[in-house]
């Protein structure tokens, strides 16, 4: 016998003690961040809300009732998240249908192509939007070059300006409707239906019995996160100037918050809302999760379909995609477009604002810190998602799930109120914003993505055979040598993916950046592009060219993350 | 490396996987852990890794205590049922792993797998993925990584049951060539029987979380300690009786003649006998005589009626009486022909050193 007990030598050992320390300081660390980062700036705007100094007081809500701006703005946002819900959802459903049911050619490309529209904020699409569909913007320009119109239509007019609002969210928010679905149809036993179909069931019947009850936690738990973007959405009722809506409303009172304590209040009811839809949502869903018995033929369930419905299919697809991209292409326009004035197109094309961007202090920063804190927010998040997942899925610390919820939290809590939070927080602190709002902005875009990360990192550890790592265990080997040599590698396409869809998300961020992110030298991309948009001149074609830029970016990062992860990507677009 | 268990009890929650264990598997067996599924057997070889905690009780690897060291430092090989084998990982890597754990040499950690690699052959394999292997290769694969380490140890979780018969007869004969090889002390959790009688040097039988009985193999089928051991290791029959004293044992069947009974018996005693198929003599020819006791009376003799006959080729199964309460089965070996038939009056006898008498067990299924 060579082993003695201890096998392996006491280098070994002191190793194992030293990784495990580490291994369990990284844990505290991540609870530390949770605490500091979530648990304490919700605390601290629940408690502002409810006292005035150290007397307990309701007077913050009497004024937040009894005021019809905010009153209004309510509304507006609810309705802004209803309807965009229920437009994503026609949209979406007809698209996960063919995508989980029918096999043609060119499927891929055309499905990849659904998920374009992702790239880009809702907000940076207004911009083109807004040239396109103004009183004398580009679409009544050529109506009445055609003559079908001989007065300008108020596209964007005082009553229109919510369908605008709406229309670009459900734009940009319907490919997380469309992934979920798909996930949810995919998911779904064939050989279910197909016993429907030979007991002589109407197709109607199987979709309503069959189909549905087991689509439809998935369904909710997409059409969740698509309400609460919708409806806490800051980027895009600034830009389009629709200033009765919740967010707009807290961004102006971020700024005066010292002065007017209803801000808390406000955003207090907006924690409330979001928070409480979620739960609810849970709860009415959370015990019908069907196990799906074992599967059969996966392929049996895909149909080829005919001729006629190849084309309906292809027409469809490609209507959608065209339509989608309508602000994309807008925002390319005005990016390129020289000398253009009352004409529909731009007479002249230039690639002169793409240049300008590296003379333009804003613009060339803006890209820059964005990848800078974009990268550091997704490095953040793959090791503390990876960690958390491991956490949770291991059971390694009594109540994980207590965890696993905590770390869900920020997908029902708006970028916003957590922005806002951060500011009356930390101000007067060594981490003000005001200062140096870095630390912060890294903290608060990786903690908005850390849900998709945990999620994708969970979904690779729960495939991994818990007996790998005991295996690993018998041979000497410390925790977490075996997460490095062993789960590391196992889950690797887990953490490339979920990192790319972090890093895409935090290039995108407009609630964070825009409320933290308070003197130009900091701004990242997002508020670059809203700060050259309000400028006047050529900033609106400067902001343009650099939405382009960043397009570019997203659409390579997602484009990644969805040849990596495939159909399984719906699952991190879910909140439960 | 001795094994052994002082009172072990493992508790989840309010269920009790391992009650009050206590085990001594002695330095170089080939120890079989043999229950029905649930008995608590995998939780007994998965306290003895270091992978459970123990609720109460010690474990001692010869004279010294392991019921606090670590998994990692108690020297064990394991192979899971499942193999664990890391997917991402060439056969040599997986091999190696537990080598490099140990910082040995580079010269050393390649003789070691070169080695190992050989007396598994999995030469021509070395360089292959898990993934691009067969069930059989795989398994050894498991043995191979669990071996290089040469452990203090080697556990076995029901390592074949995931391979189709006539691999699993090819890895017995490989396993035990193996373990006689390098003398290793070996602990092996199984559900079939045959794995443990044709293998092992002990098998201990477990039943909901306690050791029934250890033993050798032969003693284990010839001497079981309890009803639910006879009925667990081969065919039995269980027949309710009473001790009429002077070791003979009144049934519905008749009155039976033993050769020896324990000594906590008394007269009027309810009891259990047991007596194997096989041990059943049919008197296919009429003029066999039957079996006379010392005193020269007919017994261990039956005339009863053949209820059902199942053909098996090399045996054939008769089950005989008229009710549950006197069915007798009993099996027949290599017969040409005979003219035997449903519905026949058929004569058989037992010799009386074939039977076993128990106390009565209340559940004689073989519950978990």
């Amino acid at each position: 016998m060579n082993s003695t007990i201890g096998g392996a030598e006491d280098s070994g050992r002191v190793n194992r003690i030293i990784a495990t320390a580490v291994g369990y300081g990284t844990i505290a660390f991540t609870l530390a961040i949770l605490l500091f980062f979530l648990v304490i700036p919700v605390g601290v705007i629940v408690t502002k809300a409810f006292y005035n100094g150290d007397t307990f007081t309701l007077a913050y809500f009497r004024l937040l009732f009894a005021n019809d701006l905010q009153m209004t703005s309510i509304w507006n946002s609810l309705a802004i998240g209803i309807a965009t819900t229920i437009l994503t959802t026609l949209l979406a459903l007809p698209l996960a249908i063919v995508n989980a049911r029918y096999e043609f050619r060119g499927k891929t490309l055309l499905s990849g192509l659904l998920l374009v529209p992702m790239v880009m904020p809702p907000f940076v699409g207004a911009i083109g939007i807004l040239r396109f569909f103004a009183r004398h913007g580009s679409v009544n320009l050529q109506f009445m070059d055609w003559g079908w119109i001989d007065r300008p239509i108020e596209w964007l007019g005082e009553g229109n300006v919510f369908w605008a609002v709406v229309i670009l969210e459900v734009l940009h928010l319907y490919p997380i409707m469309y992934l979920n679905l798909t996930a949810a149809l995919a998911n779904i036993d064939p050989s279910l239906e197909e016993m429907a179909n030979t007991l002589g069931v109407k197709r109607w019947r199987i979709l309503k019995d069959i189909v549905w009850p087991l689509a439809r936690p998935g369904y909710f738990a997409g059409a969740i996160i698509v309400f609460i973007w919708a409806l806490t959405d800051l980027g895009t009722p600034l830009l389009v100037g629709y200033e009765a809506t919740m967010p707009v409303r807290i961004f102006t009172l971020v700024t005066d918050v010292n002065e007017n304590p209803v801000g808390f209040a406000l955003v207090f009811f907006v924690i409330v809302l979001t928070v409480g839809i979620f739960l609810g949502s849970k709860l009415l869903m959370g015990g019908k999760k069907y196990e799906m018995m074992a599967r059969g033929h996966v392929t049996s369930g895909i149909r080829r379909p005919s001729p006629l419905g190849t084309l309906g299919i292809y027409l469809l697809l490609l209507t959608t995609v065209v339509i989608a991209l309508v602000p994309h292409f807008s925002v390319m326009v005005v990016s390129v477009g020289d000398k253009w004035f009352m004409t529909p197109m731009p007479e002249h094309y230039t690639i002169k604002y793409y240049l300008a961007i590296l003379e333009t202090e804003l613009a060339f920063t803006g890209i820059r810190n964005s990848m800078l804190l974009s990268t550091a927010s997704m490095l953040l998040d793959v090791v503390l998602g990876l960690l958390i997942a491991y956490v949770v899925v291991r059971k390694l610390i009594p109540m994980a799930n207590l965890l696993d919820s905590l770390v869900m939290v920020p997908l029902a809590l708006p970028g916003i109120v957590l922005a806002f939070g951060y500011v009356v927080t930390y101000t007067g602190t060594f981490l003000d914003p005001l200062d140096n709002p870095i630390p912060l902005l890294i903290i608060a875009y990786a903690i908005r993505r850390l849900p998709f990360m945990v999620r994708s990192a969970a979904a690779g550890l729960q495939q991994t055979n818990v007996a790998l790592e005991e295996a690993s265990a018998t041979f000497g080997a410390s925790r977490f040598y075996t997460i490095r040599k062993i789960i590391m590698p196992l889950v690797f396409a887990n953490l490339v993916a979920g990192g790319l869809l972090c890093f895409a998300y935090a290039m995108l961020d407009v609630s964070d950046s825009l409320i933290l992110a308070m003197k130009d030298k900091f701004y990242p991309m997002t508020k670059a592009i809203y700060a050259l948009f309000l400028e006047h001149g050529t900033g609106e074609f400067i902001a343009s060219a650099l939405g382009m830029i960043g397009m570019l970016i997203l659409a390579a990062c997602i484009l990644g993350a969805s040849m990596i992860l495939g159909k399984k990507m719906g699952e991190l677009f879910r909140s439960g | 490396m001795r094994v052994t268990f002082e009172g072990v009890t493992k508790k989840y929650g309010d269920f009790t996987a391992v009650r009050d264990l206590s085990l001594t598997i002695e330095d170089g067996a080939l120890h079989f852990l043999l229950g029905p599924s649930g008995c608590g057997k995998t939780t007994t070889l998965r306290l003895l890794a270091g992978l459970e905690t123990l609720t109460q009780g010690r474990i001692l690897f010869d004279d010294q205590d392991v019921t606090k060291v670590d998994s990692a430092d108690r020297g064990i090989g394991m192979v899971f049922q499942n193999y664990a084998l890391w997917p991402h990982m060439t056969v040599t890597q997986n091999v190696e792993y537990g080598l490099k754990l140990r910082k040995l040499s580079r010269s050393e950690v390649s003789d070691r797998v070169r080695d190992v690699l050989g007396y598994t052959r999995l030469e021509p394999f070395a360089t292959r993925l898990p993934g691009q292997l067969s069930g059989g290769q795989q398994q050894r694969v498991a043995l191979a990584r669990a071996m290089a380490i040469r452990p203090n140890v080697l556990l076995l979780d029901e390592p074949l049951s995931n391979l189709d018969a006539k691999l699993r007869l090819e890895m017995r004969d490989n396993i035990t060539s193996i373990h006689q090889q390098t003398g290793i002390t070996t602990v092996y959790v199984t559900h079939d029987q045959k794995e443990a009688l044709s293998m092992g040097t002990a098998v201990s039988i477990q039943r909901a979380g306690q050791i029934v009985q250890t033993d050798s193999p032969r003693q284990l089928y010839w001497k079981p300690a309890t009803p639910f051991v006879a009925g667990f290791i081969g065919e039995t029959n269980l027949i309710a009786g009473t001790y009429l004293g002077d070791r003979r044992v009144e049934t519905a069947l008749g009155e039976w003649a033993l050769d020896e009974v324990g000594e906590d018996f008394a007269a009027g005693d309810a009891v259990t006998l047991s007596v194997r198929p096989e041990s059943v003599v049919v008197h296919l020819d009429d003029d066999t005589p039957a079996t006379t006791s010392s005193l020269g009376n007919p017994v261990n003799g039956f005339t009863l009626r053949l209820k059902h006959l199942t053909y098996l080729g090399d045996t054939e199964h008769l089950r005989l009486g008229d009710d549950a309460d006197t069915e007798l089965k009993a099996s027949l070996f290599n017969v040409e022909a005979h003219h035997l038939a449903p519905d026949d009056i058929v004569r058989c006898s037992v010799r009386p050193s074939a039977l076993r008498m128990f106390q009565p067990e209340h559940d004689l299924s073989s519950g978990t």
